[in-house]
Order: C-alpha cells, then sequence, then structure tokens
C-alpha cells in the first residue's frame, strides 16, 4: 500500500501524465480507496487549470512600441 | 484556424515589420520577460532594460527564425541569454536549481506515519470568476504566484502561462526535467495552500 505523503508527492506527476502506467495504475488505485488524496489530486487538478486560466499579458504602451521599433530599425 | 497556423501568420507579420503584431507579441510575452529577467538579475530596473534590449534583438533576429520550436521558446531563449550576460558582467551568477532545497509546503499535513492529518476539503464550484473573501478567485491565483520563490514560479509562468514544452522550459532556466518537475509540482502545491486558506 502507499503512503499518503509519496501519494502527494506524486501527484503532478500523475496529473501530467509522466508517470509509467504501472505506477499510474496504482496510484489510482490508492485514490480509489483513500477519499484524503482523492481530494487532493483533485485540488491539484484545479490549482492547474486556475493557473492557466490566469492572464499573464500586459497592455503595451504606444510610446514602449515605437522606441523599440525605432531602436530595431536603428541597427539595421 | 489553429494555433499553429495563428503563429506562422504572426511570424510572417513580424518578418514584415507589422505594427500591430509587434504589438501582439509585446502583449503576450513582456510581463513574463521582466520577472524572467528580474529573477535572473535580482533587480527591477537592469530587467526592465535587458527586456528592451531582448525585444530589439528580437526584431532585428526575426528573419532568421524558422519556427522550429514556438516563438515564445526563442523569444525566452534570447532573453535568458541576454540576462545572464548582462548578471555575469555585473559579477552575479544564478542558478534555477538553488530552488530546490526547502520542502514541499506539506510538511504539517501528515502523521508520523504518512497519513493525512486532516482530510482536504472538497473544493466544489470553483471557478475562475468565484468571488472569495471579496476578490476573484484568479486574484488569489496571481498573488499566490507573485509570491512563489523565483525557481518555482519562473518554471510555472514558462511552462503553465506562457505554454512552452518542458525541453525548452529546461534549456532556457538551465535545470534538468527531474528538477523542474519538482518546481512545478512545489509552485503548485504553494498555490493550492492559499487557496485551501482562503477557501476555508
Amino acid at each position: 500500500m502507499l503512503r499518503c505523503d509519496h501519494v502527494a508527492e506524486e501527484a503532478s506527476a500523475l496529473i501530467d501524465g509522466n508517470l509509467s502506467w504501472w505506477h499510474a495504475l496504482r496510484l489510482r488505485m490508492h485514490l480509489l480507496m483513500c477519499k484524503s488524496c482523492d481530494r487532493f489530486v483533485r485540488q491539484l487538478r484545479i490549482t492547474k487549470s486556475l493557473t492557466e486560466a490566469v492572464d499573464d499579458s500586459t497592455a503595451p504602451a504606444d510610446v514602449t512600441i515605437d522606441q523599440i521599433l525605432a531602436r530595431a530599425r536603428k541597427g539595421e | 484556424m489553429t494555433a499553429r497556423d495563428d503563429e506562422s501568420a504572426l511570424v510572417a507579420a513580424l518578418k514584415a515589420g507589422d505594427r500591430e503584431a509587434f504589438s501582439e507579441v509585446y502583449r503576450r510575452h513582456n510581463a513574463a520577460m521582466v520577472r524572467l529577467a528580474g529573477s535572473i538579475l535580482r533587480n527591477r530596473a537592469s530587467a526592465e532594460e535587458v527586456t528592451q534590449d531582448a525585444w530589439v534583438s528580437v526584431l532585428r533576429k526575426i528573419d532568421s527564425f524558422e519556427g522550429r520550436s514556438l516563438l515564445a521558446g526563442w523569444i525566452f531563449t534570447i532573453l535568458a541569454n541576454a540576462a545572464r550576460s548582462r548578471a555575469r558582467r555585473d559579477g552575479r551568477s544564478v542558478s534555477f536549481n538553488d530552488g530546490l532545497s526547502g520542502g514541499d509546503g506539506l510538511a504539517d499535513a501528515f502523521d508520523g506515519t504518512g497519513r493525512w492529518v486532516q482530510v482536504p476539503e472538497l473544493w466544489e464550484e470553483i471557478t475562475p470568476e468565484r468571488i472569495v473573501a471579496g476578490r476573484g478567485v484568479l486574484e488569489h491565483v496571481r498573488d499566490a504566484i507573485d509570491a512563489l520563490p523565483e525557481a518555482q514560479r519562473a518554471v510555472l509562468t514558462l511552462r503553465t502561462q506562457q505554454g512552452l514544452e518542458a525541453s525548452e522550459v529546461c534549456t532556457i532556466l538551465e535545470i534538468s526535467e527531474g528538477n523542474m518537475r519538482v518546481l512545478l509540482h512545489r509552485a503548485r502545491v504553494a498555490v493550492r495552500n492559499r487557496l485551501d486558506e482562503v477557501l476555508k
């Protein structure tokens, strides 16, 4: 039987598909029997999708764009 | 239009000197570039300067971009090389492997036999739009990402938010794939712990 702390350590590898099929199967069997680990893995899946959803973009200032374009052209 | 078609069109427009195309690429990547340069240089003003220099290099070299990797991977490689050169010139060295010290943020979650001390909460109806403690869930996530140690934040930003391949992230940060996975897992656990606190 796998220990819960070891399952938690490998939760991201399971979610990202980085485990061998045999090891992933052992973890999934553990999740079927362990409510705590099952909930933790669900939480980590939600966390992964939320981190993907954070908008990391910034609206550029016109002056900055123009400065960079001018510098790039100067070197040609 | 697929993401690849979209990227090909964007690269073609950049090569043609299209201002709107450059503005779009800048919008997508600049904030993450300044943060990565800041992680290498540990100085906000230098990070902004190096990032602007990197953009100039990107535009000057865009004709040599052959599309063998994602445009983002190519841009971040140019930036990381520029930031490292600057750090070396300033007599500083940075290793993202340093971020592996310390635990994974779950030390207190288990008893001596490796069992959970408390059953984790069942997170229901967690959507990006939900308001918790007066703020949107995504704002809490953004704060948690900002508070991460440099190496964890760099991996999470490049792999998750900028969508780079694992191999590209490893090359840019000069870390092994095993270390990248550990850092990504710890970053997710830290964000999960923060959300768990605000959701209680």
